[in-house]
């Protein structure tokens, strides 16, 4: 259990044009399971593997405990890693594989089997210990490859994207258990992933990157809410933000043929920003007799308990608009009316991307 | 959901295709294919064969003018051969094979180590220069290396053949073991690494026994060009670490007849290698193609 | 694979492992002298070890597998025997002697490269070991064996067995078509009688046809010889292209290929020998030591069948060959006297004894000593080709082989050491000769290249 402090960290691949991280700074605390999650070639993963010491550290450092790790090699970090193709060693059984690090510490064979023992109760292993890891599924796989890393009782957990692997259904099973988990071994944990639904689930805050840069960094509901750029807004929440652009106009802001009203402190806030982003999310727009957009419905998808209905706005053919709807819905090729609920807009400058206002 | 007609549809009704149509052509093709396989099989293992039931014969069988697939065979010519002081030759091919695989694989695994999971800028003409020493034909080195040895009063010495052989197999050995390395998933040393894991042990604990057929296979190889090697083995001993090719060798006689004899010498000689090939065939031809799958 | 720019320095090699290494190095390389496991693992026995080098024809592994009784007679004196076939054998022993590595203490030589060696200083000069031995009795070699292994005056080799070349045919095949073969028929005589059998179906006569200096090129020389041909004239022009040459090659060529064995072009002795004793063919020019196959009912099926004549010739004069095994010393040896004790137990009068005794009449190495065809078993058994062997190895003149005088000796190989060389190539002309592919006077004319080619190192 420490406290993980990236300060300006930077890894640059040698021939690159650009970092792989460039300049991250990222304060987690003691006990805090911290996400990290943008698309592929984000850097998430590069700064994972930096904290592991698997990367160098460029520039800057990474803090554990207050201590550099700069020039240190991994297996004095006291870091756990989970891998996302498990790792697991496939000469060794599950019991081996888990008690491996012990070993190499110079435990004793007694204290090992106790505290692999343990573990496996934790994970629900005990039956596999004398098994090797081909004769596993990939889900009791990926169990050992956690057991590995709790048997440690490192400072750190890093984790990198280890659901990928797994079917739909284990995915969410096991998204659950991992994070019952972390809360009671209370470890430090920063976990890798592109889906932003596991970082929406499980992270205390959850760190967005992009192209090697920091977008933000906060708890989900403040990622959801109040989005620090456009790329936040459109990454976080399925499905994705509407966005449209929008002059700024005297009274309110103009889209295509409507006019939006936002709430005077938020049109105050975004003065001086002509150009701007609009963004609603779906759940925000409603089917209305007396909306303000007109627009064409291209496909509705039927979920059950809800639908998302799938259209452009009526006088921009190229736009995109999803509004979140019932059970009873319109068909495609309809042309309807929908409302904006103006308490929940997310106004971005245009040029920078950048949140304006609250 | 649309729902579906009822009407079964007239073609379930028809007659399989599994004997007609594409199926049928799949299925005769691979018995053409399974035919020639077995002909040229047949082919390629026929001297082989010739060569066993020759050792059977008697002399003057062996030399009939139209060869006899039929005869009754004896066990006279196996006599002669054990009964013609083999063993100390033997024990000479086994020493030299032996000695020589062990060097080699302990010379080789560090070094395909070295060139595969931790890579330097000068690994490409590194293994380059390796294969280069296979181009040379031995022809055109055993004047300098008869006259090294004479001067070093080296001669007939079986740590000669020794030297020669482990150099001989070093550059097969270090290819092989380099394609068998870079198998090994990068992931897997990260995790040793990450387990506290010094290179030695990482080495023995996590990569050997992923690599362990791949030994097997290199090991088995150098065995058998050891085993087998005639030129070196000729030229560079007399009396006391004559190796097997060489005692093989002397049963050819210029004036007289010598094929059956011939025959049971030979057949007795590669014995051993045949046999240590039969037992670790699953490991040979695992680790000679895994390498190449990738 | 994860790019990993390492902080950490490699490995260094503990000192001490470095150490303990080179030792080993060290170690082994002083292993020094002749190592097999055999010592590694018992230790040599004690007295002194001398290599003997031989070639493995039959005749020779018979004196291994009675050297036992050598040992019995010397208790201090151990042989170990490297046994190669000829090829092998020449070149290692050759390549031993030349460059003086004094691996072999006796070596298996022959009349080729006797007269060589001795003018170079390799050999040790054995006059005075055969006169310090009593009852050895070197007069008793055949004297034609005995003048190609001297140098100027003194033997510098003792011949194990020497052969010369005869006609060897099927009485019975004779007889049955009424042929009566002359005892010392002409070329032409020999092509009349192989038509007849070959129009019977059978083939007329083996001839060699294999290349190879030691192979065809044997019979060959013989028949040059014998029409009057020469390789080089004394001023050492090549006479290949001569019309004697061409005249002798021809006729060879043509029967061989009229009424020759099938397969000739690869037929070596040992396919000749096989062919002839299977009952195939008819008549065969071959070695005077090719008594030893064709007459062991163990392996022939004519044995008893055989009549013998001499050496066809076309112009009379005797033209078999010369060619004996001989076992010398070389100088580098460092247990002179203890090979030659060897040496005379294998060529003495009781070793030839001994060889019928224990393993039977017919193994007796022949055409050596005139005492071996004096004792009565040798002399039944041989009755039929015994005289005319003794009779062709005398008739020979290694010194002048040809009608014409020429600068070399030598009855069908050139004494000079690059006709290794220069033999096995004009041989491979006459091998295509033989199996159609080139024309008689297209291959001497290349011949002649080769021929041309070593002449001129001579005329410097």
């Amino acid at each position: 259990m420490a406290e993980v402090t990236y300060d300006g960290a930077t890894c640059i691949y040698p021939g690159a044009e650009r970092p792989a991280v460039n300049a991250l700074n990222l304060p987690i605390e003691d006990g805090e399971f911290v996400v990290m999650v943008g698309p592929s070639g984000c850097g998430k993963t590069t700064a994972l593997r930096m904290l592991a010491g698997l990367e160098e550290i460029d520039d800057g450092s990474i803090r554990i405990d207050g201590k550099d790790m700069v020039g240190v090699p991994s297996r004095d970090r006291d870091i756990a890693m989970v891998f996302q193709n498990y790792a697991l060693y496939p000469s060794k059984t599950v019991g081996e594989n888990m008690g491996f690090a012990l070993k190499m510490q110079g435990i004793d064979k007694d204290e090992r089997a106790r505290r692999v023992r343990e573990a496996a109760k934790l994970l629900d292993l005990e039956e596999f210990l004398d098994r090797k890891p081909r004769n596993l599924s990939g889900g009791q796989r990926q169990r050992v490859a956690m057991g590995r890393a709790i048997v440690r009782e490192p400072k750190v957990f890093c984790m990198d994207e280890p659901l990928s692997n797994l079917d739909a259904q284990l995915r969410v099973s096991t998204r659950t258990q991992i994070a019952e988990l972390q809360r009671r071994l209370h470890v430090t944990t920063v976990y890798v992933t592109h889906d932003q639904v596991e970082a929406m689930t499980m992270g205390d805050r959850v760190a967005v990157m992009r192209l090697g840069q920091l977008q933000q960094f906060a708890s989900p509901t403040d990622l959801y809410d109040r989005p620090a750029n456009v790329f936040v807004a459109s990454f976080i929440g399925s499905p994705a933000m509407n966005r449209f652009d929008g002059t700024l106009t005297e009274d309110g802001i103009r889209l295509g043929q409507a006019l939006i009203r936002p709430s005077s402190k938020q049109l105050q806030e975004a003065r001086g920003h002509d150009q701007l982003v609009v963004g609603i999310r779906p759940e925000h727009v409603a089917v209305s007799v007396s909306g303000d957009l007109t627009v064409k419905v291209a496909l509705v998808e039927d979920l059950g308990s809800d639908s998302y209905i799938y259209g452009s706005l009526a006088d921009e053919p190229d736009s995109n608009i999803i509004v979140r709807s019932g059970r009873d819905h319109p068909r495609p090729g309809e042309v309807i009316k929908v409302s904006v609920d103006t308490s929940h807009l997310h106004l971005f400058d245009a040029g920078t991307g950048e949140r304006v206002g609250d | 959901m649309t729902s579906a007609d009822v009407a079964v549809p007239a073609a379930q009704t028809a007659e399989p295709a599994l004997y007609t149509g594409k199926r049928a052509k799949r299925r005769s093709n691979s018995l053409t294919w399974g035919i020639v396989g077995w002909v040229v099989g047949i082919i390629f293992f026929f001297p082989v064969l010739w060569m066993v039931l020759t050792s059977f014969k008697t002399e003057a069988e062996a030399y009939t003018n139209t060869p006899h697939i039929v005869f009754s065979p004896t066990l006279s010519q196996y006599k002669a051969v054990f009964s013609s002081g083999l063993w100390p030759y033997v024990a000479n091919s086994a020493f030299a094979t032996i000695v020589s695989t062990i060097l080699v694989l302990v010379l080789a695994t560090p070094c395909a180590f070295a060139l595969s999971l931790r890579p330097v800028k000068k690994t490409r003409d590194v293994l380059f220069f390796f294969i280069s020493t296979k181009m040379l034909p031995v022809v055109a080195a055993i004047i300098p290396i008869y006259i090294a040895a004479r001067d070093l009063h080296l001669l007939d010495n079986i740590f000669t053949l020794v030297i020669l052989y482990t150099a001989m197999n070093l550059p097969i050995a270090v290819w092989m073991m380099r394609s068998f390395f870079l198998e090994v998933p990068g992931e897997l040393l990260e995790a040793a690494e990450m387990d506290g894991a010094p290179l030695r042990r990482t080495v023995v604990e996590v990569i050997l026994p992923i690599v362990a057929p791949g030994l097997a296979a290199t090991a088995l190889i150098c065995c058998i060009f050891s085993w087998n090697e005639f030129f070196f083995a000729v030229n560079i001993t007399a009396t006391q670490a004559a190796t097997v090719p060489v005692f093989l060798v002397g049963f050819i006689s210029s004036e007289g007849l010598y094929f059956a004899q011939l025959a049971a010498a030979a057949t007795v000689a590669t014995l051993p290698v045949v046999l240590a090939g039969w037992i670790a065939q699953r490991q040979l031809v695992r680790g000679l193609s895994f390498g190449a799958i990738k | 694979m994860t790019r990993r720019r390492d902080t950490r320095t490699g490995g260094t090699i503990s000192r001490r492992a470095f150490l303990a290494g080179s030792a080993g190095g060290a170690a082994l390389a002083l292993a020094g002298c002749a190592t097999g496991t055999d010592q590694l693992f018992s230790g040599g026995g004690s007295g002194t070890r001398i290599t003997v080098a031989i070639v493995s024809n039959s005749q020779m592994e018979d004196a291994i597998s009675l050297s036992y009784l050598f040992e019995q007679e010397h208790p201090g004196i151990h042989p170990d025997f490297v046994s190669l076939p000829e090829n092998e054998a020449r070149a290692k022993i050759t390549a031993d002697v030349s460059t003086q590595g004094g691996e072999f203490d006796v070596v298996m030589i022959s009349n080729y490269e006797t007269p060589m060696w001795s003018a170079n200083g390799w050999l040790a000069n054995l006059q005075p070991y055969i006169n310090a031995t009593p009852g050895y009795d070197a007069q008793d070699f055949l004297p034609q064996l005995r003048a190609t292994l001297s140098h100027q005056g003194d033997l510098y080799s003792v011949p194990f067995y020497g052969e010369s070349s005869f006609l060897m045919y099927r009485k019975d095949l004779m007889a049955k078509y009424g042929i009566t073969m002359p005892d010392k028929p002409t070329w032409k005589q020999v092509d009349q009688i192989a038509e007849t059998i070959h129009s019977k179906g059978l083939v007329g006569i083996c001839m060699r046809g294999d290349p190879g200096w030691g192979e065809n090129l044997a019979p060959m020389d013989t028949v040059i010889n014998s029409y009057g041909g020469r390789w080089f004239d004394p001023q050492w022009q090549a006479q290949l292209t001569s019309s004697e040459v061409t005249h002798a090659v021809s006729d060879y060529v043509s029967l061989v290929q009229k009424y020759g064995e099938p397969g000739a072009p690869a037929a070596g002795f040992s396919e000749c020998a096989t062919l002839y004793s299977q009952g195939d063919a008819a008549m065969w020019y071959d070695a005077t030591s090719a008594v030893s196959t064709i007459e062991d009912p163990a392996s022939s099926k004519v044995a008893g069948k055989n009549g013998y004549a001499w050496a066809p010739t076309q112009d009379g004069r005797p033209s078999g060959w010369l060619y004996t095994w001989s076992l010398a010393i070389p100088k580098t040896c460092q247990h002179k006297q203890a090979a030659w004790d060897f040496i005379s137990w294998m060529t003495s009068k009781s070793y030839i004894k001994t060889v019928g005794e224990k393993l039977g009449w017919s193994h007796v190495p022949p055409g050596s000593r005139f005492s071996s065809y004096q004792i009565p078993q040798y002399k039944k058994l041989s009755s039929v080709y015994g005289p005319l062997t003794l009779q062709s190895i005398n008739a020979t003149n290694s010194a002048h082989p040809c009608l014409q005088p020429v600068p070399y000796t030598g009855v069908q190989f050139l004494d000079i050491p690059e006709f290794q060389d220069l033999g096995t190539n004009v041989s491979e002309q006459f091998s295509a000769a033989i199996a159609g592919s080139q024309s008689v006077p297209s291959a001497l004319s290349q011949a002649q290249k080769y021929a041309q080619a070593v002449g001129q190192t001579y005329r410097k």
